[in-house]
């Protein structure tokens, strides 16, 4: 895993605020059934713990949201919302295959010219965002806003069996900003294992198979799972190898950790993640039953849920984590400030 | 724990989520299936298993089952 420390390159980095945003349709496990998925409803919160999924509207796609979600953060963030040097969009669920999605975004927030791209980590995007935002900032940026954003539901095959009942549509984002040394981002690591990028994917509409009447009739463009207790396993056995790789660095174990945020797969893999980690579940904050699995946004909309609802206190260590398709995984340790606590309170709640 | 202790807590939880035929026939356990028994097997018998440790071949009868948790706990 490759870990940057922003302290070890003479500066510190912050977040100012966050946002959120999830649409407003709610759809339920009975929905789903009335839509043809192959489970009950019963079925579906004992495989996954999930009640609840927010999906977007016709009319709506991911830049949507993640306008929402940068719209929000930016409105808290006071002078540094017109010093935003860079914008970093991860999604794997783009409006369009080009241009990027952080283009759609720019334009929607009003952001005069400044860089900004898409970048795709699955579900560990929010935190290669971060990365990619933390470094910004530790390099010269004055702010960078970081957005995971993901519309899963658009690649949704409700007949199947293994994924139907697991994805939302959501949006998290999060401004970064300079800060004093070792203060905030403490330290952040990702890390991929290519050999796993047929597990969770997409098989067409890329540049591999086409889109054509046929693979949507077969619906080849959906979302494929393979080997599900392979999937499940190694989620949780990736996102503990990137936490504790993390936790090392840092010379920290799990018992120096108030909160984890980990990605909201599924709750049999929050549950596990925490036996494992000799956590109690009451320091892991979970969402999952009514916002489902939204895919590279799940840790965002997670960290913004509880800072605005004060789970979160100023000096609590938070420990953010990730593993998704690819396979990708992510983990940073971050130190909760009164200004962050203060600028989320800022903005509307979602 | 002895052999016939070991198969019969893993019949009960295999029939939890499978009704096989004899020791040999296929379990049929869609994925979300052997999560939720690699789960209870773990609780029953105080293991921990890994990705590596979760096969068809393992998974893929009443038999085969039992001797791999056999295997760890004897």
């Amino acid at each position: 895993m490759k870990i940057f420390k922003p302290a070890e390159f003479g500066c510190g980095v912050r977040i100012v605020t966050t946002g959120a945003y999830l649409p407003e349709r709610v759809v339920s496990n009975a929905d789903l059934v009335a839509m043809g998925a192959p489970l009950d409803a019963e079925e579906m919160v004992r495989l996954s713990g999930i009640k609840f999924r927010r999906w977007v509207a016709e009319n709506q796609a991911t830049s949507d949201l993640a306008i929402a979600a940068g719209r929000q953060a930016l409105a808290c963030a006071g002078d540094l919302a017109v010093s935003l040097d860079r914008l970093v969009v991860a999604t794997v669920s783009s409006d369009y295959s080009s241009p990027s999605t952080a283009c759609l975004v720019h334009a929607g927030l009003g952001l005069p010219r400044l860089p900004v791209f898409d970048l795709t980590a699955s579900c560990a995007g929010f935190l290669y965002a971060l990365d990619a935002a933390a470094r910004a900032v530790a390099t010269g940026d004055r702010a960078v806003l970081a957005i995971a954003a993901d519309v899963r539901s658009r690649y949704l095959d409700v007949t199947d069996r293994a994924t139907c009942a697991l994805f939302g549509d959501g949006a998290g984002a999060a401004l970064l900003a300079p800060a004093p040394l070792n203060q905030g981002l403490i330290a952040i690591g990702l890390s991929a294992d290519g050999t796993g990028a047929h597990s969770i994917y997409v098989p067409a509409g890329g540049s591999r198979e086409a889109a054509s009447p046929e693979t949507v009739a077969t619906r080849r463009h959906c979302i494929r799972m393979q080997d599900g207790p392979q999937i499940y396993l190694s989620a949780v056995e990736g996102m503990l190898l990137a936490a504790r790789e993390l936790l090392d660095s840092v010379s920290l174990t799990f018992n120096d950790i108030d909160w984890l945020i980990p990605h909201q797969a599924n709750m049999h893999i929050l549950k596990r993640i925490a036996w494992k980690a000799g956590l109690p579940l009451e320091k892991v904050i979970c969402n999952i039953e009514t916002v489902g699995n939204i895919s590279g946004a799940t840790v965002a909309v997670a960290m913004d849920e509880a800072l605005r609802a004060k789970r979160l206190k100023a000096g609590d260590r938070v420990l953010l984590l990730a593993a998704g398709a690819g396979y990708t995984a992510g983990a940073a340790l971050y130190v909760v400030d009164e200004d962050l606590l203060a600028n989320v309170g800022c903005g509307a709640n979602i | 724990m002895t052999w016939d202790e070991c198969y019969r807590s893993v019949r009960e939880l295999v029939l939890d989520y499978a009704t096989p035929e004899s020791d040999d026939a296929p379990l049929a356990l869609d994925s979300l299936a052997v999560v939720l028994l690699v789960e209870a097997i773990e609780d029953r018998f105080g293991l921990t298993l890994g990705a590596k440790d979760v096969t068809p071949e393992r998974f893929g009868s009443l038999g085969a089952l039992v001797r791999f948790v056999w295997s760890l706990v004897s």
